[in-house]
């Protein structure tokens, strides 16, 4: 017979043990799905591939052929100039909303469904019906000319200067009600006492909103961040759907590059190496964020030692 | 037309059943499972025909059907071949054949090549795509030609002028059209319709530096004079184009033609089947000739679908392959199957007055024999027929960027083109 004192032993250990076991399942595919195949991608990226994969060494000539393309070039620029657009902007649009939201509006359920809304749609389908809107031939120049306005010009989407930001818009509309969804999630848990103090200070609404509210919730800015950030570097059917990349390569992102090397020209050595350099902007990005909040932590740790 | 194509079907049905037992071992039974993209409309109709026939003929029929992009269907081969699961046969074209054969999974048809006589009535531009390495490892479905010019009837008989013959004449044509206040070019720009109308420029000017540059990708011939004066002479016609080309569909700037709001539509023969279908008429909506050549003659640019065979060891799917081979180079076939694909037999022994064939069609087979005995026919660039997808990308790259970009010469055109493909080499 065992002792009782052994029995509650036992337990305390499989209780301790128990969230570690939830969490091995999740951390073993971690291990091999993100950094396994990394790993691997990295390593056919210097390999000999071209058609089939072919695991012998070749070198970093791909990486070199990769940059000496124009089109890689601009996608990779695009990737940078998009990405900080879209995530500022889509920050912007959904940060507004959530505060105009926050005014005790009527029928706020309504407006909160309709905002969120476009991020229920597919960006096949909402490429598309972009498209439609920006094109010269189906959308709003057509429209204004139709309604008499014949010297009404609106051709972002034909032009190659200006493409790029119809892709960006396209990607706000469509992002910038989650953003507002989290966001206004966080004012309404921000302590109205805060509010309250302020006010009896005199603050003006907009610098209360300013000054106290918004800096309470930055946390919160941080994971939309992160969130808008990685929609941004997979971004692929978006443009596809919307301008195909063109006009010429002018709104080409890196994974449409990525996807025609493997799949189309049967360059896989080459497309490795072209995701392990969208590897290398997440890196760009991550890595100074990483170090800085741990600089901050351990500033706090400081100032409460 | 139907009632036809049925007494076509029993005809090669019987035709082919004597065959196989001349050829097969009687112990296996023939059996196949064909890889391909045409899961929709005309297209996946006319393959229906094709396993209608190998079962009247007594074999097992399997398909995959891999709807979009090609690069599906290249990705699923890819990872059947490596998993050691290689299927019998996968629709495939042009410089994919070799780099498939390159890697030694590709089937030897030579036995049933040389039994029925490939080599003599397949269109030899072909010859050299379907046998890489001296050996048959694919059998051509049919020939598709790419430098057709449409032309609108209407505009051309409102405006008295001729179909231009040239490229000059082309660009007289044009600045009358654009005087008339019409869209002389309608065009949908993207990377494989801008190279589309690049390979008509190029050929129709000079056919030596179409072959040297397109089909060989010699550097030299990319940077050339000629190759200057090609991308002037695309330069012009962005200018006869209209604002809208970019995010507008092929089938968008073919209406145009035939609804007579644009005078000329440069594309290949599925056109036809299209606009056919659409309701459109020949020689009343519009008219089909060769896109313009300034070296007189007939030209011809072809594009063609084929079936790569690969390695087996069942000997039913040995068996199979070799009955697929001869089905779909049967004239029986290649008649049924392009009445609804809207091309032309890859045979040119091949009668098309009968089976339902449209005079584009005809005119079609006419004028790739008459490029066969005058020395003209070539493959085109812009379908994947002549070189590498590494350096077919790249061409078209540097012409799509060009098309969209008024900033840039045609001598900085010329010469980035060469320095994209000198890239992948």
């Amino acid at each position: 017979m065992q002792s009782p004192n052994n029995n509650s032993t036992g337990s305390r250990k499989w209780s301790d043990l128990t969230p570690q076991m939830v969490l091995a399942p999740t951390v073993i595919a971690a291990l091999i799905w993100v950094i396994g195949f990394s790993l691997w991608t990295l390593w056919i990226s210097v390999s000999n591939s071209t058609l089939l994969p072919d695991m012998t060494y070749h070198g970093f000539e791909h990486y070199a052929k990769l940059w000496g393309s124009k089109r890689w070039t601009v996608a990779y620029q695009n990737l940078f100039i998009f990405g900080s657009l879209y995530v500022i902007g889509t920050l912007v649009v959904g940060t507004v909303l959530a505060v105009l939201i926050d005014q005790r509006v009527r029928f706020e359920g309504i407006w909160r469904t309709i905002y969120l809304y476009p991020l229920a749609i597919s960006f096949i389908v909402t490429g598309t019906v972009w498209r439609w809107i920006f094109h010269p031939n189906t959308g709003v120049e057509l429209a204004l000319h139709d309604m008499g306005w014949l010297a009404a010009k609106f051709d972002w989407i034909t032009d190659r200067d200006l493409a790029l930001y119809v892709v960006v818009i396209t990607g706000i509309w469509h992002a910038s009600g989650f953003a507002m969804a989290l966001i206004l999630a966080g004012l309404r848990s921000v302590d109205g006492d805060l509010v309250k103090a302020a006010q009896i200070d005199g603050a003006s609404m907009p610098r209360i909103y300013r000054k106290v509210v918004l800096p309470t919730i930055w946390p919160i800015f941080v994971a939309v961040t992160v969130v808008l950030l990685q929609f941004a570097i997979k971004t692929y059917d978006l443009v596809v759907a919307l301008t195909q990349g063109g006009p010429g390569v002018a709104t080409t992102v890196p994974a449409i590059v990525v996807y025609d090397l493997m799949f189309q020209r049967g360059q896989i050595a080459q497309g490795a190496a072209a995701a392990v350099m969208i590897l290398v902007a997440l890196a760009l990005v991550l890595i100074p964020y990483a170090v800085w909040t741990g600089w901050q932590k351990r500033k706090e740790g400081a100032r409460h030692g | 037309m139907k009632a036809t194509s049925k007494t076509q079907l029993r005809a090669t049905c019987a035709a082919i059943a004597a065959l196989g037992i001349g050829v097969s071992v009687a112990q296996a039974e023939p059996k196949t499972n064909m890889m391909h993209q045409w899961a929709q409309g005309s297209e996946a109709a006319a393959i229906a025909l094709l396993g209608e026939m190998y079962e009247a003929a007594g074999g097992i029929w399997e398909q995959t059907a891999i709807s979009g992009h090609t690069s599906n269907t290249l990705a699923k081969l890819r990872s059947d071949v490596v998993a050691g699961n290689a299927p019998a046969a996968v629709q495939l074209k042009g410089p994919e054949i070799a780099e498939w054969n390159a890697t030694g999974a590709t089937a030897n048809l030579d036995e049933t090549a040389a039994a029925q006589g490939w080599d003599d009535v397949v269109a030899p531009e072909l010859l050299t795509v379907m046998k890489p390495t001296g050996s048959w490892v694919a059998a051509p479905m049919n020939i598709h030609r790419v430098n057709w010019m449409y032309s609108s009837k209407a505009i051309l008989d409102d405006l008295g002028i001729d179909v231009p013959k040239t490229w000059a004449e082309f660009n007289a044509a044009c600045d009358k059209i654009q005087a008339a206040g019409k869209i002389c070019i309608a065009h949908g720009a993207a990377d494989w319709s801008d190279s589309t109308t690049f390979d008509s420029v190029v050929y129709g000017m000079d056919q030596e530096l179409y072959r040297k540059a397109f089909q060989e990708a010699d550097l030299d011939a990319l940077r050339s004079d000629g190759m200057v004066a090609a991308f002037a002479q695309l330069r012009k016609m962005v200018g006869y184009m209209d604002d809208g080309i970019n995010g507008r569909s092929w089938e968008q700037s073919m209406t145009m033609t035939m609804t007579g709001e644009a005078a000329f539509f440069l594309m290949g023969d599925w056109t036809v089947a299209s606009a056919n279908m659409a309701g459109f008429k020949e020689d009343v909506d519009y008219v089909c000739t060769q896109s313009p050549v300034d070296w007189g003659g007939n030209g011809f640019i072809l594009n063609s679908d084929s079936v790569v065979f690969f390695k087996q060891n069942d000997p039913d799917y040995v068996e199979g392959q070799k009955l697929l081979a001869e089905i779909i180079m049967s004239p029986e076939f290649q008649v049924t199957f392009n009445v609804a694909k809207g091309s032309i037999p890859a045979r040119t022994d091949v009668d098309l007055s009968e089976g339902g064939f449209t005079k584009c069609q005809q005119k079609g087979l006419e004028d790739l024999k008459a490029s066969v005995s005058e020395g003209t026919l070539v493959r085109s660039m812009a379908h994947n027929m002549t070189v590498l997808q590494k350096y077919r990308g790249a061409m078209m790259e540097v012409i799509t960027e060009f098309v969209a970009d008024d900033s840039i010469s045609p001598e900085e055109a010329a010469n980035q083109l060469a320095d994209a493909v000198e890239l992948q080499m």
